[in-house]
């Protein structure tokens, strides 16, 4: 595993025509999503009422229903604040610890940088899913679980990425002039060398909101995630393959809406890495 | 970005996951099955799962066989005729059978196995554990004698293979465990090939066998291990298998009634799924809590969502079992009035409760949703957690859960006392919310001496009124047996005594 440690210095083109727009609006959905379901959601996202069971898509229900007879747009909408909330939660975690960690290191002595990024390494030597898949198993299924075992293994990559940054910048004149002045360490970290670090790891927990928007969903697609009812994404994909073959729409509108938000979020941090670069 | 591929390598494998069947069968006299599952073994003495009776049933022999029409009716097998005497059976064998490996069947190969099966102690031995002797007459005669008289005996060993007695001498030092598991000597329709593990199980016709094949018959079977139900649909519909083991019933229905296949529907001995309560932790350990459960679940939406091809039960025996009482049992139905008025009786209004799902079942999940839904009514709260199956039932056991859920039923074609000793006996295995009752553990041990039938019927009445007064189980519904079929195969029949079967030996290709 390996979130790079470098800072990002390859040109990315930023996405053209409607692509950003269109990114723009799907984030914004998904926040109408996340802060206001009972408004949009059009049904119960719980309730049973068979005598809708596995009904396709039509005006009444636009994704269609589930085998409990509950509508998947609505399961879809309430599902938002579980899958994309944990994501949220996963990368920003990660991120704080990783940024405060890879200071630290970038900081210190080179002893103390040498054992803390030896410890980054054992995090590196384990395939990553395969990680969080024993460490979620390990303890117990729930989508604090997912998150837990998700931030492990995600956070060593912002340390690399911060340590990294920081080594270079605290080289740089605008450091070198305010240590020659007395300026504590701290106070160097603080004014000169965060702030730029912030930008660089702001690119990266964009687009990283998309890939663990996915991880999640697949941990609890494998059935260490949310137990049902509780219309998590990944559970919702997971509960629909026996009906694959019956009722395409209980699957691919979860999918789509997975797909939709990683791309969206991959896109945005393209934006924000090119806007960074120019 | 290692992690970046390998999440996104892993979202791809889920979803292409289980297509890399290509193998279609290569001619009409090869016949592949998709089994739900690869056996962890294929000793008849401890085979306890459809997956693992599919290799034992069709490679081995039974003594007697039975009606599949009419359970109650036995037929001959390996034994041609038999008779009760008190505690003592006599069984008269066929002439001229031979194993796969040519030796001679006769009656130190019945004791052998019968020996063998109880020191065991595993897999479909509960059926036979009152056998206190068995005696080689002569070769072609065998006695076995009961702990205490038992009507049932023939019937039972209708489910138990025979294996060769010198088989199980060659390999006594574990008692032939390690040999048995993974190699197969039988007198039965089809003969052990090999066993590609993770693939399949490969079995060929034995043309020697005794029993009459249908015209064009199946000279080869590959018994493929597909363990995902929708993938056994789909390679069933494109037409990779011959035939498929539990495809879950929606596609079961939509691919049964497509053009080219036609369905076949049976009786079976399951209550599926049945909720079993915690008599032991709060508060399902208050019965008038229980009662409200059962009354306030929601039937209909059970038998709704097996798409009406399910019944409700009205306690541990199905009504077209040999002697059923459920006909003369009270109707079982929602009354959420009942249900109030018996949680109020309680006193533990608002009460929490956890229910331990094994993952992998879609019923058993959605039969917890629908206790989880109909509990919510009453103001009481279900958390429902999905755990592998060893962990459901040990959390149950062990009272870190108030509910179990899973199937309920037993293997005896007609003994209905295998109900109880595996769900509601004291040490039963599926016992998992340790019910106990006394008056029940002795009618139970004293039906199968009684030999007139209305007597036994009486009893058994008495024995399934306490299980069902106790609420300790729901049975949310009796589905059906539904298995599609092509049409260019014929033969299949479904035993309602297994879920599942697959007796290839019937099936033909037209």
């Amino acid at each position: 595993m390996s979130i790079s440690t470098q800072p990002t210095r390859r040109t990315i083109a930023r996405p053209k025509g409607v692509l950003l727009p269109l990114a723009l609006l799907v984030l914004v959905i998904l926040a109408a999503f996340t802060l206001l379901p009972g408004l949009i959601a059009p049904h119960d996202p719980i309730a049973l009422a068979m005598a809708d069971r596995l009904k396709p898509p039509s005006l009444t229900h636009i994704f269609g229903t589930d085998e409990g007879g509950r509508d998947v747009f609505s399961r879809i909408v309430y599902g938002t604040r579980y899958s994309l909330g944990v994501a949220i939660a996963i990368v920003f975690a990660s991120a704080l610890f990783g940024v405060i960690y890879g200071a630290v290191s970038g900081m210190a002595r080179q002893g103390i940088d040498n054992l803390m990024m030896r410890i980054v390494d054992l995090f590196f030597g384990f395939p990553a899913l395969v990680l969080a898949l024993a460490v979620a198993a390990s303890i117990g299924r729930g989508l604090d679980s997912v998150a837990l075992s998700l931030a492990i293994i995600w956070w060593p990559g912002y340390a690399r990425l911060v340590r990294g940054e920081v080594l270079r910048l605290r080289e740089r004149p605008h450091v070198e002039a305010a240590r020659a002045l007395g300026v504590s360490e701290m106070t160097i970290l603080r004014r000169h060398i965060i702030p730029f670090v912030v930008q660089e790891v702001n690119v990266r927990v964009t687009t990283d909101i998309g890939y663990a928007l996915v991880a999640v969903t697949a941990l609890s697609f494998l059935g260490l995630g949310a137990n049902s009812p509780t219309p998590e994404w990944g559970l919702l994909i997971r509960d629909s393959r026996p009906y694959f073959g019956s009722a395409w729409w209980y699957l691919v509108f979860p999918g789509t809406m997975i797909m939709l938000t990683a791309t969206a979020f991959s896109l945005i941090g393209d934006a924000l890495a090119s806007r960074r670069a120019a | 970005m290692k992690l970046r591929n390998g999440i996104l390598g892993l979202a791809l494998g889920l979803l292409m996951g289980g297509v890399s069947y290509s193998a279609f069968a290569d001619d009409a006299s090869t016949f592949v099955y998709a089994d739900a599952g690869e056996p962890s073994t294929i000793d008849p003495a401890k085979a306890n799962v459809n997956w693992e009776f599919t290799v034992t049933r069709n490679i081995y022999d039974r003594l007697v066989d039975f009606d599949l029409d009419d359970p109650s009716k036995l037929l001959p097998a390996l034994a041609t005729e038999w008779k009760q005497d008190g505690k003592v059976w006599t069984f008269k064998l066929r002439d001229g059978v031979t194993f796969h490996d040519g030796t001679a069947f006769d009656a130190n190969d019945v004791k052998a196995t019968l020996d063998r099966l109880l020191k065991i102690g595993q897999g479909q031995s509960y059926l036979v554990d009152d056998i206190a002797s068995v005696t080689v007459v002569d070769p072609k005669t065998v006695k076995i004698e009961t702990k205490a008289p038992t009507v049932f005996l023939a019937s039972n060993l209708s489910r138990i293979e025979m294996l060769s007695d010198e088989d199980i001498a060659k390999h006594k030092d574990d008692l032939g465990q390690a040999w048995f598991n993974e190699n197969a000597n039988g007198t039965g329709p089809y003969e052990f090939v090999s066993w590609t593990r993770g693939t399949q199980i490969e079995l060929k016709r034995n043309d020697k066998w005794w029993g009459k094949f249908p015209e064009k018959p199946f000279d080869r079977v590959l018994d493929r291990f597909v363990t995902d139900g929708a993938n056994r649909a789909r390679g069933l519909e494109g037409g990779e298998f011959d035939l498929a083991n539990f495809v879950p019933l929606d596609e079961a229905l939509r691919i049964g009634t497509s053009s080219g296949f036609h369905l076949v529907e049976g009786n079976n001995l399951w209550a599926w799924p049945a909720i079993y309560l915690n008599m032991d932790l709060a508060p399902t350990n208050n019965k008038d809590f229980r009662e409200a459960l059962v009354k306030a679940f929601d039937y209909n939406a059970m038998v709704q969502s097996f798409q009406g091809k399910a019944e409700v039960g009205r306690g541990p025996v199905p009504s077209w079992f040999p002697g059923s009482p459920e006909k003369e049992e009270v109707e079982i139905k929602t009354d959420l009035d009942g249900a109030k008025a018996a949680l109020a009786k309680s006193g533990l209004a608002n009460a929490k409760m956890k229910c331990s799902v094994p993952a992998g079942f879609p019923e058993f999940r959605f039969a917890a949703t629908v206790l989880q839904s109909s509990a919510q009514q009453l103001g009481v709260t279900v958390e429902i957690e999905e755990q592998p199956f060893v962990e459901a039932i040990t959390a149950i056991k062990s009272d870190r859960s108030n509910c179990f859920v899973l199937g309920n039923a037993n293997l005896s074609p007609s003994d209905a006392t295998k109900f109880f000793s595996a769900h509601y006996l004291k040490g039963g295995f599926y016992n998992s919310g340790k019910f106990f009752d006394q008056t029940l553990q002795d009618l139970v041990a004293k039906l199968p001496t009684i030999s007139d039938a209305a007597e036994r019927g009486k009893l058994l009445k008495q024995a399934a009124d306490i299980v069902v007064n106790s609420h300790y189980i729901i049975w949310t519904a009796r589905p059906k047996t539904v298995v599609p079929e092509p049409d260019r195969i014929g033969g299949y029949r479904i035993d309602p005594a297994e879920y599942i079967n697959a007796r290839f030996w019937e099936m033909y290709s037209k």
